[in-house]
């Protein structure tokens, strides 16, 4: 199942980009997202929602897309992705939440792969986008 | 009972999609469980990448999918002609560690090992890699 990126820029005082992604985010695809994220981040955008309720699978290669975004989202540069994990190789011990992105809507089988990685403990979940948006508009 | 199904890809990550259709559909018709059809999903995924990316590189060469159900028992064969690796011998990530702390690699094998109850690799006669994937159709403890 091909993946489809939606991207929506939230009107406010704060710019808040939401990526609806659905279909399937796997090592063909997983660049797109990259760059749809940087697309954001170049547009003025400072907070990002995720919305997964579309997607039902997400490969490893997927991780290591939402490592970028992070990266990005902290205004660093993107990575070398011929790196793949070595992505979080150079960076600095992080305990904290990633900054400034928050997942919307986790489908199981996308929740287990966060779950079983760690990845759950690094970005923020919430129910829906709407909740998201609002999150970070308070932060 | 036994049954078998097979599906041959060239190694591209085009073709992941394929490959994931190919055993979500084997899954569901062996009776397996939504939740161990998309363990089985994850994990072969993440091996057959591991071969296209890490096997063969820059090469296109053939990668063989098997299916096969016995004693109540999926098993995943993948078959290639990249270089002898045996990614069973991969360390696991250290997963109390904070993930942006971690040292890099390991998270493919995590998750096939993850979606699998056992991984065995063996080099094939000729060049190459032949590895099963086994999942038992009885839920795990942990598991709804």
């Amino acid at each position: 199942m091909p993946m489809t990126i939606d991207a929506t820029q939230l009107a406010g005082t704060k710019r808040i980009s939401v990526l609806v992604l659905a279909g399937e985010l796997d090592a063909s695809n997983y660049e797109r997202l990259i760059d749809a994220v940087r697309r954001e981040y170049e547009a003025g955008s400072r907070g990002l929602v995720i919305d997964l309720a579309g997607l039902s699978f997400m490969a490893s290669s997927g991780l290591v897309a939402l490592y970028a975004a992070e990266r990005i989202f902290r205004g660093e540069a993107a990575p070398d992705l011929e790196a793949g994990w070595q992505v979080i190789h150079d960076l600095e011990a992080e305990t904290s939440a990633a900054a400034n992105i928050r997942l919307a809507a986790v489908q199981p089988a996308v929740e287990r792969v966060l779950q079983r990685t760690g990845m759950s403990r690094l970005f923020p979940m919430d129910l829906t986008a709407e909740v998201a948006a609002d999150q970070l508009r308070s932060e | 009972m036994t049954a078998a199904e097979s599906l041959t890809i060239t190694a591209e990550s085009g073709h992941l999609a394929e490959v994931r259709a190919f055993v979500r559909d084997a899954s569901a018709r062996f009776g397996a469980s939504p939740a161990i059809a998309a363990d089985l999903v994850q994990a072969v995924d993440e091996a057959v990448c591991n071969i296209i990316v890490h096997g063969y590189g820059s090469d296109r060469g053939q990668i063989e999918i098997g299916a096969q159900l016995r004693d109540r028992q999926i098993e995943i064969t993948l078959l290639d002609r990249s270089f002898t690796f045996d990614p069973t011998t991969e360390p696991a990530p250290d997963l109390s560690v904070p993930p942006l702390a971690r040292t890099p690699g390991g998270m493919g094998i995590h998750l096939v090992r993850a979606g699998t109850d056992e991984v065995h690799h063996r080099a094939r006669a000729g060049g190459g890699n032949e590895l099963r994937l086994v999942r038992s159709l009885e839920p795990r403890a942990e598991e709804d």
